[in-house]
């Protein structure tokens, strides 16, 4: 008899874990529980189809052939419950699913708007495609929008809507942009070339309530008082992992589905990868969850494997992404924290880590000009962390040093000197290294 | 195989701190003619940004989220996926031709 896998979610995790067990597994049979009908797709992708830079078929990240490839059963539903003794999941319309091995692959969702009137139509949070499209059938070009929220989904929102022609008016709460993960000149350079893309930035403002006539949006009240009519509203103040099913079976979570290092959580035969999964930090010694494509990517795979029989250990890495911010290509390795806190998120948004946040004194190397900019988090002898801004260079070299935790004594004293010399240094440094690996 | 070339050219401006004495750097011209379009896997969101921008109507993200170089007749190396990938996963890099598969 082939084995039944049964995956919950067809995010990039999901994917991923079915790609890795029908690699090693031909015969069994693989099931794919989702509420999204949608072909795979790239979540990052989504921005980028938001500020309309290519059409929807884009966002496809598999050929038919290679779907066909996978022998996936795709089932269209929404798991309600999981029945650990008897070893299935049941959907909310009833139907029952078996299986030997089970991953939740379920993801994170956007927070809810916490004010008053954010069930109004015309406030919309990000999460998916669904989303995407009903966010880009409400842009009318001319029409004024407000963004509320800080991190990377904030911004592909204003960032979207602007492109799309909306008036946007972008409310932070605290006096500047994602302030826990940028410097106060990182903030500002963001900032700049936001106003400078059209889109109005209020910092220190808060959204009181939602208003609206006949159950659509008409405008916003905050907190001061002051009135802002829109036709859209968009959320994104973070992100919670989705962990009801697991929790109301009984499963070990914390702020996401606890995993043991094989993937495992405290149930037998199931597993949790991606967004919705929390594993244990060594270097912090707690556990962490991070929002991030490439860990769900590597997560996948693992948990796919480990499924399958393999025995797979799965290592916690540094955090990396790169994202754009207003045009520029940032690059965010290790930890960088920005030193203040971020009063415009209540939860890990998209594209995040937990691991960023903790914070070593760091040096800005090389800011010669307004945009391109090094910034190092350095440590005793590693570097810990660093946050590439512009011009992207130096972000292999830098993520492999950092990931390598290669000792940079000898010109440690060159990097907090700082300026275009330490530049020159960690250039001469990094050849020599690469040269010796 | 990957040879210990330039590891650092992008197409346009080179900063000048990698312009070292003991590790010169290949021309633009070089570069393009010797050097294929090389993936940083694990850093590809997929987006398909590099291959909506392929005038050759390559589909680069194909080879790039599989870590695998460019390798299509059909290539230009004109840099329009390396310079459009929002994501920095792309650029140039010499790679030993008898040891692709």
């Amino acid at each position: 008899m082939p084995t039944t896998h049964v995956i919950i979610g067809s995010g990039i995790a999901g994917l991923c874990a079915a790609e890795s067990t029908r690699q090693i597994d031909p015969q069994a049979v693989i099931r794919m529980v989702s509420e999204e009908p949608h072909e795979f797709y790239s979540r990052p992708g989504l921005a980028y189809f938001l500020r309309n830079d290519f059409p929807e078929s884009q966002l496809t990240i598999r050929t038919p052939e290679d779907v066909a490839a996978l022998n996936l059963q795709r089932v269209h539903g929404q798991a309600d419950k999981l029945a650990c003794d008897t070893h299935e999941i049941v959907l909310k319309d009833g139907r029952r699913v078996r299986y030997d091995r089970l991953l939740l692959a379920t993801g994170a969702l956007a927070v809810p708007p916490p004010f008053p009137g954010g069930n109004l139509a015309g406030v919309v949070t990000l999460d998916g495609l669904d989303d995407c499209r009903k966010i880009i059938a409400m842009a009318w070009s001319g029409y004024p929008a407000v963004v509320v929220g800080g991190g990377i989904t904030a911004l592909e929102l204003a960032e979207g809507l602007n492109a799309r022609g909306m008036k946007v008016e972008y409310f932070l709460r605290s006096t500047r942009y994602w302030a826990d993960v940028l410097d106060e000149t990182e903030s500002k350079i963001v900032m700049d070339r936001l106003r400078h893309e059209g889109i109005t930035i209020h910092t220190e403002t808060q959204v009181k309530q939602a208003i609206g006539s006949d159950g659509r949006l008409t405008g916003v009240e905050t907190q001061a008082g002051k009135h802002f009519p829109c036709e859209v509203l968009a959320v994104a103040i973070g992100v919670r992992p989705r962990i009801e099913l697991a929790k109301q079976a009984g499963l070990l979570v914390g702020k996401g589905i606890a995993v043991d290092q094989y993937l495992q959580t405290s149930a037998p035969d199931v597993f949790a990868a991606g967004d919705c999964a929390e594993v244990f930090d060594p270097v912090s010694g707690k556990p962490t969850l991070d929002v991030l494509w490439p860990t769900a990517i590597v997560q996948g795979r693992i948990a796919g494997a480990n499924m399958a029989g393999a025995a797979r250990p799965y290592v916690k890495g540094v955090p990396y992404n790169v994202t754009m911010l207003a045009g520029l290509k940032v690059s965010i390795i290790g930890a960088v924290s920005g030193g203040a806190a971020n009063e415009d998120l209540v939860a890990i948004t998209r594209g995040e880590s937990e691991a960023w946040r903790v914070v070593p004194k760091s040096w800005v190397v090389g800011a010669d000009d307004d945009v391109n900019r090094v910034r190092l988090v350095v440590g005793d002898c590693t570097i810990a962390g660093a946050l590439v801004m512009g011009d992207q260079t130096w972000s292999r070299p830098l993520q492999q040093l950092i990931i390598g935790k290669v000792d940079i004594t000898p010109i440690r004293p060159a990097l907090i000197a700082g300026g275009a010399e330490a530049l020159t240094q960690l250039a001469k440094f990094y050849r020599e290294w690469e040269k010796r690996v | 195989m990957v040879l210990p070339l330039p590891n650092i050219c992008s197409t346009d401006s080179v900063p000048d701190t990698f312009a070292l004495e003991d590790a010169p750097l290949a021309s633009k011209h070089e570069t393009l003619s010797l050097a294929q379009v090389v993936p940083e896997a694990g850093n590809c969101v997929q987006c398909g940004m590099c291959s909506y921008n392929c005038p050759m109507e390559i589909d680069v993200r194909a080879f790039a989220w599989r870590g695998k170089p460019i390798r299509d007749s059909h290539c230009l190396t004109c840099a329009e996926c390396v310079n459009r990938c929002p994501r920095g996963v792309l650029r140039f890099e010499r790679v030993s031709l008898l040891t692709l598969k």
